[in-house]
């Protein structure tokens, strides 16, 4: 498992077909599209000179053009996930179990399929040790969690919709739909291209 | 098991993570919440009207954008492993109440018994609360949970038990200061007493 902290990429997207001779300059919100890929995406180091996998460039029609600053508010929530590998057992007097470094690394890698338009979650560590990402706003609950199996369960709630159950998903299978569903996120546009 | 070895079994060297899943295996029901588990120690079994206080440590408290504060739901997992921890409100003694703030709480959160019990999943009671009182607090209580399911059912009954207790805690200053917080005597207790005290002034009255 790859234990690097999220990264950002850009990814310019093909120009669609009514763009053409007579436009002055592109509308870069049509066409630029900031989406954090998952390192499994990503051949090589993930610096300037790393090229998507074969296959992902054609499949969702993008193209790497290189990293850029991970949002400040990933890098803190990034900064407490990687605090929680100092906890020890009985950190809260209660007989709470220590996260292992499976799990924080596993949620630490899980940023990097974050998608844009939703909130960032909250970290918790669990009294099982395990490691989770949480929103919680009133009705809306969404959790996330990781036992250092390289897999996560998810549960998602919102009044009106079914709720989520999911347990024992591979990590590397990115975001659950489902729970970005609820969440009302719009999904980055490689989420949207694999949709 | 017998009830009276729940609290042994709660606070047993073995794997922390399963106990409340193993002593759910063992009971098979919910008779032991209809006597007390400490009997000499517990003020006796647990009214469903009783307020049940759960204490807060930095680590499950969440600053909310606003600057207010809210209880994550990690302050609830324990129900899951080991048993959760919570005092009795009506049985709270001021010492007990100096030596948690010893223990760095920051702040409390507040559910009746009913509610507790009350909290279902596909039909069947998801926890369990008994009087699992100390020598040194008499107020204390454990929940269980006695339902286990997947870890994603599992977060679903975490998130129905934190909806029973206050969603913003209480600085935990706020416990002593409250009139309700000092302990009070309990009214048969009271009733002993004054009908002893009525019989002594006959007697003296008669002598």
């Amino acid at each position: 498992m790859n234990h690097q902290l999220p990264l950002t990429l850009i990814v310019l997207a093909n120009l669609p077909p009514t763009w053409g001779v007579g436009c002055d300059s592109p509308v870069l919100g049509d066409l630029v599209y900031e989406a954090r890929l998952p390192t499994a995406m990503i051949d090589g180091h993930p610096d300037a000179t790393a090229s998507l996998l074969p296959g992902i460039a054609a499949e969702a029609g993008v193209q790497l053009l290189g990293p850029i600053s991970p949002a400040h508010e990933l890098d803190v929530l990034a900064g407490k996930l990687l605090s929680f590998g100092g906890y020890k057992p009985n950190w809260d007097g209660e007989q709470a179990c220590s996260p292992s470094d499976d799990g924080v690394y596993d949620a630490i890698d899980f940023l990097s399929f974050l998608p844009q338009g939703i909130p960032t979650p909250k970290p918790m560590v669990l009294a099982s040790g395990d490691v989770a990402l949480y929103w919680d706003d009133g009705p809306l609950y969404a959790e996330i969690g990781f036992d250092g199996s390289h897999t996560y369960y998810a549960y998602a709630e919102r009044p009106g919709s079914a709720a989520v159950h999911l347990d024992d998903e591979p990590i590397k299978k990115g975001f659950p739909p489902a729970v970005l569903a609820l969440l009302g996120g719009g999904g980055t546009f490689v989420e949207r291209a694999a949709a | 098991m017998k009830c009276v070895d729940i609290p042994a079994f709660l606070r047993e060297d073995h794997e922390p993570k399963t106990r409340c899943e193993r002593l759910s295996a063992a009971l098979g029901g919910f008779q032991c919440e209809n006597e007390s588990v400490a009997p000499g120690i517990s003020p006796g079994i647990i009214a469903l009207d009783e307020p049940l206080v759960r204490y807060l440590l930095e680590d499950h408290i969440e600053e909310m954008p606003d600057g207010s504060k809210a209880v994550k739901p990690n302050a609830f997992s324990h129900a899951g492993t080991n048993g959760m921890s919570v005092d009795r409100r009506r049985h709270i003694s001021n010492t007990h109440a100096a030596a948690e703030v010893a223990r760095n709480y920051v702040g409390y959160v507040l559910a009746t018994c009913a509610n507790i019990r009350d909290i279902q999943a596909e039909g069947k009671r998801c926890f369990a609360v008994y009087d699992t009182a100390l020598n040194i607090n008499p107020a204390h209580a454990d929940i269980c949970q006695c339902v286990f399911a997947p870890k994603s059912q599992q977060a679903k009954y975490r998130r129905r038990l934190k909806d029973v207790f206050d969603r913003f805690p209480t600085p935990f200053e706020e416990l002593s200061k409250s009139q309700e917080y000092l302990p009070t005597p309990p009214r048969s207790l009271c009733k002993v007493l004054v009908d002893r005290l009525k019989s002594l002034f006959r007697r003296r009255s008669a002598g």
